[in-house]
Formats: structure tokens, sequence, C-alpha cells
């Protein structure tokens, strides 16, 4: 059991990097980015292609990703921008559910269906036993980089000018756009933030799981949870509530079986929603 | 004047109206519906219009909630799936006929929902979307896991007494019948309630709106055509599993017809449903010739024209709405209504 613990908080690590983009925009600009997870998912493709063709090590490949995805998210922006801001909410959940549509058929059409590892990376399937512990390659090395991800975030919104103006305009937007801020460029660098953190997201997911095209809907379901849990916004919310659903699917999988982890998850957004919906940690 | 006769006033309004000059031309277009069967069309032409009377009856339903008080339920799909299958159910067990099957899952549907209504609906907004959503993988998790009571993943084989031109009434008229339930509702005493809800709901409940009540009634009636065409589902499909039953698809199509028609109104979903349904239809005929001209197989080695055909759908909705963000009824407001100024 405390192996599922073990992994629980892995796993916990790992969907907070999920789970960081998609509760920042939200909070920052009102958009539910539906698509969030299948971005994620197509930088695990492009990984994946990026890795059995070329042979590059994933890391690696996240020299290619992060700007990539960055840039993509900044295109995104172009088009949320253009939704006007009345009713920004659920317009954006339409829009991005276009977005989601065309991306996840892209997926289908290059890669098919069927379902897809990682293989051939040496760390990822090395396992030391640590007083009777198993740590795998795949999960340390995956949650390691999501901590560390999630760190520079941390530092990046709270020690840079840039961060620092983007926090700024999260928490009182007109007193900053006083300041002569210039609010589409910097919505642009957080829509961007925000897809390039996916990438990780879901590159670090795929090391521990294997993958194909739908496989985002069952992300959106946690994703939804822990954004929800730890409050929009909250990078170390994001954290604790990822390392608790984290470990709320690892142990109900130990203790009754991983198909009710859907059921217990639903009840626990329930309970949250009812008692705390602002989450865990308020911004 | 009590509940029950505003209603009856609404209905009598309504009907009242249906007889006037400009009414004429729905109801030729319903009478030419009605009609169209006898002259022995080709089958596909014929599930084409029931998926579309499916998704309006379903759409006009769910805008009775998300349309009149703002509270978008994005888990919809939950009810048409319990209407399949508590129909399934009922009829595997006790092997009771279609058109008892299909009226239980619609009152069964219509409790459920005013019992989940209760929790659900005191969140607002956004959360309010999120947790709706949630509810359909999580309602389908327990169908497929309590394999005693549901079949489970093998799912439940229905046997069908009708040909595909009934079905086509059936849903037809399910579909007018809902839509007939919302224009009441609209004009009624409680629709303006309802709205009331949308446009600021603290304000109406200190006006003495009982907005828990209404919202909970709201949701549990619009719960119910859903699963009542939920209930004769399984009767024209032959086929059902939780898979097939409870899909987020369905989802968030219902929500996505029903903003791209227009909320305000009963006809805006009505429109959007139509439209796109047979927009996704048209893309699906066509995109094997597109992939076949622009060679698409080269870069994209997996395509198949149902996934060209969503990826143009994709496209289709962001153009929309990035073009039309309230809408149709909306655009066409912004077009064709005068300012009174």
């Amino acid at each position: 059991m405390i192996q599922a613990i073990l992994n629980g908080i892995f796993l916990g690590g790992i969907l907070a990097s999920l789970v960081v983009g998609f509760s920042i925009l939200w909070r920052v600009m009102g958009v539910i980015n539906v698509a969030h997870p299948v971005f994620c998912l197509l930088s695990a493709y492009i990984t994946f292609s990026l890795l059995s063709s070329y042979r590059i090590d994933p890391l690696l490949c996240l020299l290619i990703t992060l700007p990539l995805f960055f840039g993509i998210g900044m295109g995104l922006y172009w088009l949320i921008k253009r939704l006007g801001a009345k009713e920004i909410t659920p317009s954006s959940v339409v829009l991005t559910f276009g977005v989601l549509f065309v991306v996840e058929n892209l997926i289908h059409g290059r890669w098919g269906a069927s379902e897809i590892t990682l293989r051939g990376v040496p760390y990822l399937t090395a396992t030391t036993n640590f007083k009777g512990l198993i740590f795998s390659g795949d999960y340390c090395i995956g949650f390691g980089l999501s901590l560390l991800f999630l760190a520079l975030t941390y530092v990046f919104l709270h020690r840079t000018h840039l961060g620092k103006a983007i926090r700024a305009i999260w928490q009182d937007k007109e007193g900053a756009l006083l300041y002569g801020m210039n609010f589409d460029h910097i919505s642009a660098i957080t829509t961007g933030l925000s897809l390039a953190l996916g990438a990780v997201g879901g590159l670090c997911l795929t090391f521990i799981y294997s993958f194909y095209p739908t496989i985002h809907l069952a992300w959106m379901f946690l994703m939804f949870l822990i954004a929800i849990i730890g409050g929009l916004g909250s990078l170390k919310g994001a954290l604790v509530a990822g390392i608790i659903v984290g470990l709320i699917v690892n142990l109900t999988g130990f203790f009754i079986s991983y198909e009710w982890v859907m059921v217990v998850t639903f009840v626990a957004l329930i309970v949250i929603l009812l008692f705390r919906p602002a989450g865990l940690f308020r911004t | 004047m009590n509940k029950k006769g505003e209603l009856l006033k609404s209905a009598y309004g309504t009907v009242r109206k249906a007889k006037e000059p400009k009414s004429f031309i729905p109801l030729l277009i319903i009478l030419g519906l009605v009609l169209f069967p006898s002259f022995n069309p080709p089958a596909y032409i014929l599930t084409f219009l029931i998926a579309i009377f499916m998704y309006c009856a379903l759409c006009v339903s769910w805008n009775i909630l998300g349309g009149y008080t703002g509270y978008l339920s994005f888990g919809h799909a939950t009810f048409f799936g319990l209407g399949v299958y508590v129909s399934a159910l009922l009829y595997k067990s006790y092997s009771l006929p279609l058109y008892g099957t299909a009226i239980v899952a619609g009152l069964l549907s219509l409790v459920f929902a005013m019992a989940i209504g209760f929790p659900a609906l005191r969140i607002r907004g956004a959360y309010f979307c999120v947790l709706t959503f949630v509810m359909v993988p999580a309602i389908r998790t327990v169908f497929f896991n309590l394999v005693k009571f549901s079949g489970g993943a093998e799912g439940i084989y229905v046997k069908s007494p009708y040909s595909t031109g009934t079905y086509y009434l059936i849903f037809l008229s399910l579909a007018i019948l809902a839509t007939i339930m919302a224009m009441v509702i609209e004009k009624s005493k409680f629709g303006i309630g309802l709205s009331s809800i949308r446009e600021d709901e603290d304000a109406a409940e200190v006006m003495g709106v009982n907005t828990t009540k209404m919202k909970v009634m709201a949701f549990g009636l619009s719960a119910l055509f859903p699963g009542i065409v939920g209930g004769i589902y399984p009767f024209y499909k032959l086929y059902i599993n939780p898979a097939i039953a409870f899909t987020e698809e369905m989802a968030i199509l219902i929500v996505l017809f029903s903003f791209f028609g227009g909320m305000r109104w009963w006809i805006g979903p009505i429109i959007g449903a139509s439209v796109l349904t047979a927009v996704s239809r048209v893309l699906h005929i066509h995109a094997g010739g597109i992939i076949g001209l622009l060679r698409l197989e080269a870069m994209f080695p997996r395509i198949s024209s149902g996934i060209l055909a969503s990826f143009i759908y994709g496209l289709v909705l962001i153009l929309v709405i990035v073009f039309m963000p309230q809408g149709i009824l909306g655009w066409v407001e912004k077009r064709f209504v005068k300012e009174s100024k």
C-alpha cells in the first residue's frame, strides 16, 4: 500500500503540471480551454514521432515542443481575442471545443487510433529498490520534470518583470491597464505559457501511461477536478490538489478497483463544489 | 392567478397564435415533415432527419434550463442515457413495450434531475458547467461497473417491432411536443421567472422569486424529453451499452447546438440543431472526396472521411463562434432588428 501512496504522490505531481496551464488561463482570462488536454496529448505524440524517427531523447524534444506550443498558445490567444469580452467563458468553451475537434482529428489522422508508448528510452524503464519500495524511472523523472517546471513557473511569475506584470493584470485589470501595460501582449504571453506548460505535462503523463487519440477526455476529467480543488490560478493549489487526486486515484485503485475511480472523483468534486468552491488555495 | 391557471393561459395563447396567418408557414413545414415518409424516401434521409429531430428535442429541452436561466448543463446527455437504460432494462426484465418504457424513462429522468438539481443548482457559473460535465463519465462508469444490474459493457439487445418510418414519426412528434413545452414555458409566468434568474439571480431572489424551486423545476422539466427520447433509442438502434448511452460528445453537442442557434428563444436550439447536424452529415459525405482530391494521405496516413469531417466541423465551429458569438439569433438580432432610438 505504501507503494500505492508513493506512486500516487508521483502521479499527482505529474497531473499538477498538466493542470497548471489550464488553471492559470481560466483564472487570468476567464477562458476555459477544454482543448488544453488535447494539446498536452499533441505534445506527447510529437515527442513520440521525434523519438521514433530521429531518436531524439524526449527531454531534448522539449527544446522543440516548448517554443512550438508557446507559439500555438499565442495563436490561440489571437482567436480568443476575437471573441469579445462579454460572456467570454461560455464562448471560450465553444471555441476551444472546436479547437479540440481540430487537434484531436489531426492526431487521429496522423498517428492512428492504436495505443502508443514511448519506447527505447533507457531512463524510463530503470527501476531502483529502496527499502522495499520500487522507484521507477518513468514516475520519478516525470515527477521531477513536473516539479522543475512548476518551480520555474513560480520563479517566472514572482521574480521576473514580465511575470509580475501577468500577476498584476490578474489581480486588478483596470489598475494594471492604468499603468500602461499592454493587455494584449501580456495575455498572449499568458496563453503561450499555459500551453507550453501543458506540453510539459503531456510529456510527463505519457512517461507513465500509454496513450491514444481520445485519452485527452479522461485527462480532462481529472484536470477539471484538480483545477477546482486546488483553486484556480494557484500553483501551490495545483500541486497539492494534484497530489490529493493522484492519491485518490491510486488508493481507490488499490482498495476498490480502478473502475470506480471516476465515480469516487466525481463524488469528491461534488463535495468540494458544495463546501469550498473556491478550492483550497485562493488567489 | 395560480400556477395551473397561468400555464393554461399561456398554452391557450400559444394555440390561438397557431391559428394566426403568420403561423401558417411553420405548420405547413410540420405537415410536410409528417407526410414525408409516405413518399418512400431512401432510408438514409430518414435516419438523417431522425437525428435532427432527436437533437431538436434534446436541445430545446436543454434550453429550458440553459437558455432561460443561464445555468448551462454540460451533462444533459446523462438524462438521455438514463432514459436509454431505464427503457432497455424495463424491456429486458419485464418485456414492456416501447411506449410504456419510454414514458417511464422520461419520468424517472425528471425525478433524477430534480434530485440532483437540489445540490447541483446551488453552484453557479462555470463551476456548474464543470460539475454537470463530469456527471457523464461518472454515471457511465456506474453503469459499466454494476454488471448484474445493467449488463455492463456487454450491453443490451432489443427487439424492435417498428420500421424506420414509424421511428421517424415518433421522433418528429417528440421534437414537436418538446418544442411546444418550451414555447408554453417561455411565455408563462414561470418562464419569466426563469429569465429573471438569468438576468440577476440575487435580485430576483430579493424580489420574491423562489429561485431554488424554479431552477429545480426547470432542470427537471428539461430532463423529461431527453429521458423519453433516450427511452425510444434502444428500440431504434437495437443495441445499447454504457459507452453508447452516455457520451461526452452528445453532452457537448447539445450545448453547442443551442449556443450556436441562440439561447434566448425556443427557436434557437431548433435552428442550431438542424443546421449543425446537417453540416455534419454533409461533411461526412463529402470528406472522402476531399481526401482524394488533396492527397491528404501523404501527411496524414491514418486519415478517414470521419476524421476529416470532424476536423472541418471543428473549423466551422471556430469560425462561427468568432464571427457570430451570440449565435444565429444574436446575429439576426443585430442585423435585422432596428434600434428603437
